[in-house]
């Protein structure tokens, strides 16, 4: 293998905590034929393992991690969790889809070493267990770690990892920084080899890619996970989903060989966002860095906006999925209430965001105000995005730090050079929303300026188009609003049901839909809003 | 390789790029004046009408400029060449844009049916009437029309301006260009008036 990928991967064991390799690790279980029963989320239900799997043979396997980075498994640490190796042997797997399996494997995992003292400990454990429960504790430290790594990379890196650059790049970059979705996602888009022309890979191969797509996506994000960038680490797994969605479509995959990765991105894209909320929940400030610039450029408003954001997802996520929260409802709608007073729109690229924090709040309120809100949304875009106006709200395709980039630091201001007045990404969807909401007399008093504003799209030339970054090939949509119109016209395109318009991934997981659009939010359309307003008002 | 310094030359070829842009607008003409909008992928535009029917549903127009700098030569022109060149290929550009675009409106205005063949006579205020009466023409707030531009060669020019006074100077010019304004105005107040929701 690729001594420097060796390093690399090394490297990423030994800078990571439990949590950070615990969903690389269920990937590296997966491409060993593991199927995935449970990985714990580490809230107040825990099940005492972290990890359960039943193996390529259908054995029971459960794991506990512990994040040994850069350092030893110790004689000390060993005795502090002796309860939980007690737990781990003796106890029954306590799962509703694990039958009261008598025979399973438990295993301790650590990214670190153990040291001796700590081996011939677990050996004279191994003896007692034996004899009382018929199984002993097995063990997998930092060397059968990097085996599994290598042995999903050993085929695929040196033929199949083109811009070995790119990933160097990615993996040395500042993780303070916004992830720069561009390049990620070009990265990642070609390690699944969607910006080529390649024949339908075997069922085998796209398993490969699938699993070794998520340990490349971990180790490219490592930088981020050191700093607890939790936004960064958001969005690099929104964009592994993005790929994997990509690839399925393209090639009609199985959902048996894709939702196992697919739903463990999910889960931590999830608990990444309940990490950062409760990281923001323990002093409740909006500045991060310097408090200057954070005030001078409003820049701690656009992070309440993605707060919010965050906030609504989990929030509808509880909501939707059931089981224990991984934040209390009540600290929800406490923080939530927090960040709403600061929230703003910088951009169409902040209304993917409004939506959602208008969805979550219709969830919790029963008064007009969330409507009220999405009222004000629709006529400050309409009012800004005027023919005549000077500062329209740029497309979507424009994110916050494009502006600060742009207008703030005016490196490659291109922006100057077009003229985005007259048209809107988003328009259409808003007054439609607003259509169902039955906010009449507000679309009629704003229908004539309406009328002057072209509704932009975007159509992919193949479905699976849509989930990447930019696709080459598609047809971008200029359509002018239809004039005469009537409310019933109106009111008829607004109640159409869109699901057909949508993919089959995204129907069966809302939660994912929105997350992905919070990211990609240039993909966000009519169909989309529309859609999900109805998913999320049942 | 030789010295060089490759990604502060990028940011530099791209201010350089910026110039350029501003020089083909300028040489565009009217055109350069139209505003532009940013395509961010896809290949191909689609505009629909307020009808609802296709306006126009095509690729991308590649259009491009080069030069030349013999191998010879390479060492002995110097920055003022560089730019004269870079100033011509720009004008080139401009050229090839306005080609197009007036190729382009012809033959939409040709497929929609608003030609007029003036076979061969010189402009006059007659022709620009039957001209104003295919047009759709907007009003600001305040009556006033909100005439459209007209092209033609710079020779033209003084003949457009003895012509199109008439409509202040020929009485009967003025009553026909005042009667064919009033219709364009109703027509305006229709279609402003369909702005409205009905219902």
């Amino acid at each position: 293998m690729n001594g420097l990928l060796e390093k690399i991967i090394a490297n990423w064991l030994d800078s990571s905590s439990e949590r950070a390799y615990q969903v690389p690790f269920c990937f590296l279980l997966i491409a060993d034929g593991h199927r995935i029963i449970h990985s714990t989320r580490h809230n107040a239900l825990e099940l005492g393992k972290d990890i359960i799997t039943t193996d390529s043979s259908g054995i029971v396997c459960a794991f506990q991690l512990k994040g040994n980075p850069g350092r030893n498994l110790t004689i000390s640490q060993w005795q502090s969790i002796n309860g939980q190796i007690q737990d781990l042997v003796a106890g029954d797997i306590p799962h509703p889809s694990v039958k009261k399996a008598k025979k399973f494997r438990p295993f301790l995992v650590t990214n670190g070493q153990i040291e001796e003292d700590v081996c011939r400990a677990i050996g004279d454990y191994n003896k007692t267990f034996k004899k009382r429960y018929k199984r002993t504790l097995e063990v997998m430290c930092r060397g059968d770690l990097l085996e599994m790594a290598k042995r999903i990379s050993l085929t695929l890196w040196p033929s199949e990892l083109q811009d070995t650059f790119t990933f160097l790049q990615l993996f040395t970059q500042n993780g303070k920084d916004p992830l720069d979705k561009d390049k990620f996602s070009r990265f990642l888009e070609d390690v699944f080899f969607l910006n080529s022309t390649e024949k339908k890979p075997g069922i085998d191969l796209a398993k490969r890619r699938i699993t070794s797509g998520a340990l490349i996506c971990a180790l490219a994000l490592t930088p981020f996970t050191k700093e607890n960038n939790h936004s960064s680490v958001i969005s690099g797994w929104i964009t592994y989903i993005a790929c994997i969605s990509a690839f399925a479509t393209r090639w009609n995959l199985s959902e048996k060989i894709y939702q196992p990765s697919l739903d463990l991105a999910k889960t931590s894209i999830l608990d990444a966002t309940s990490n950062m909320l409760l990281e923001f929940n323990e002093n409740k400030k909006f500045i991060e860095g310097d408090l200057i610039t954070d005030k001078l450029y409003q820049i701690d408003s656009v992070r309440a906006t993605y707060l919010c954001a965050y906030i609504s997802i989990l929030g509808l996520h509880q909501s939707l999925n059931g089981g224990p929260p991984l934040i209390n409802e009540d600290v929800l709608k406490n923080l939530f209430t927090l960040c709403f007073s600061k929230i703003t729109i910088w951009g169409e690229s902040a209304i993917p965001l409004h939506l959602i924090i208008f969805w979550y709040w219709k969830n919790i309120s029963a008064t007009q105000e969330p409507q009220t809100f999405l009222t004000n949304i629709f006529k400050t875009l309409v009012e800004t995005n005027l023919p005549d106006s000077k500062n329209p709200l740029l497309p979507p395709y424009y994110e916050a730090q494009d502006l600060i980039r742009e207008y703030l630091l005016e490196e490659n201001s291109e922006i100057t050079d077009y003229s985005f007045a007259g048209a809107s990404y988003t328009l259409e969807a808003l007054l439609l929303l607003l259509v169902r909401y039955n906010w009449k007399q507000t679309v009629k008093m704003y229908w004539p300026d309406v009328t002057r504003i072209t509704f932009r799209s975007f159509e992919p030339k193949e479905k699976w188009r849509y989930f990447l970054w930019r696709s080459e090939l598609g047809t971008n949509i200029h359509q002018v609003p239809i004039i005469p119109c009537s409310w019933e016209q109106l009111k008829e395109k607004a109640t159409k049901k869109y699901s057909s318009k949508i993919s089959k991934i995204f129907i069966k997981n809302p939660v994912l839909f929105m997350i992905f659009i919070s990211s990609y939010s240039h993909r966000i359309s009519t169909d989309t809003v529309l859609y999900l307003d109805d998913v999320l008002n049942k | 390789m030789l010295p060089d310094f490759y990604s502060l030359k990028k940011k530099l070829l791209y201010k350089v790029n910026k110039k350029l842009r501003v020089i083909v607008a300028k040489e565009s003409g009217f055109v350069g004046t139209i505003s532009k909008t940013q395509c961010f992928e896809g290949h191909r535009n689609k505009i629909i009408g307020s009808d609802g029917k296709v306006i126009q549903d095509q690729p991308f127009h590649e259009e491009t400029s080069t030069f030349q700098v013999p191998l010879p030569l390479m060492d002995k022109i110097g920055p003022n060449e560089i730019e004269q060149k870079l100033i011509e290929m720009a004008k080139d550009m401009a050229s090839s844009q306005k080609k197009y675009f007036f190729n382009t409106m012809n033959k939409l205005i040709d497929d929609a049916g608003n030609s007029i063949d003036a076979k061969g006579k010189k402009f006059s205020v007659e022709l620009f009437l039957k001209g104003l009466e295919t047009i759709e023409l907007d009003f600001n707030t305040d009556g006033t029309p909100h005439y459209p531009t007209l092209m033609m060669h710079p020779n033209m020019r003084q003949l457009a301006y003895e012509e199109l006074n008439k409509i202040e100077e020929d009485p009967e010019i003025k009553k026909k260009h005042d009667a064919i304004l009033q219709r364009k105005r109703s027509e305006w107040i229709i279609r402003e008036n369909n702005r409205k929701l009905v219902g």
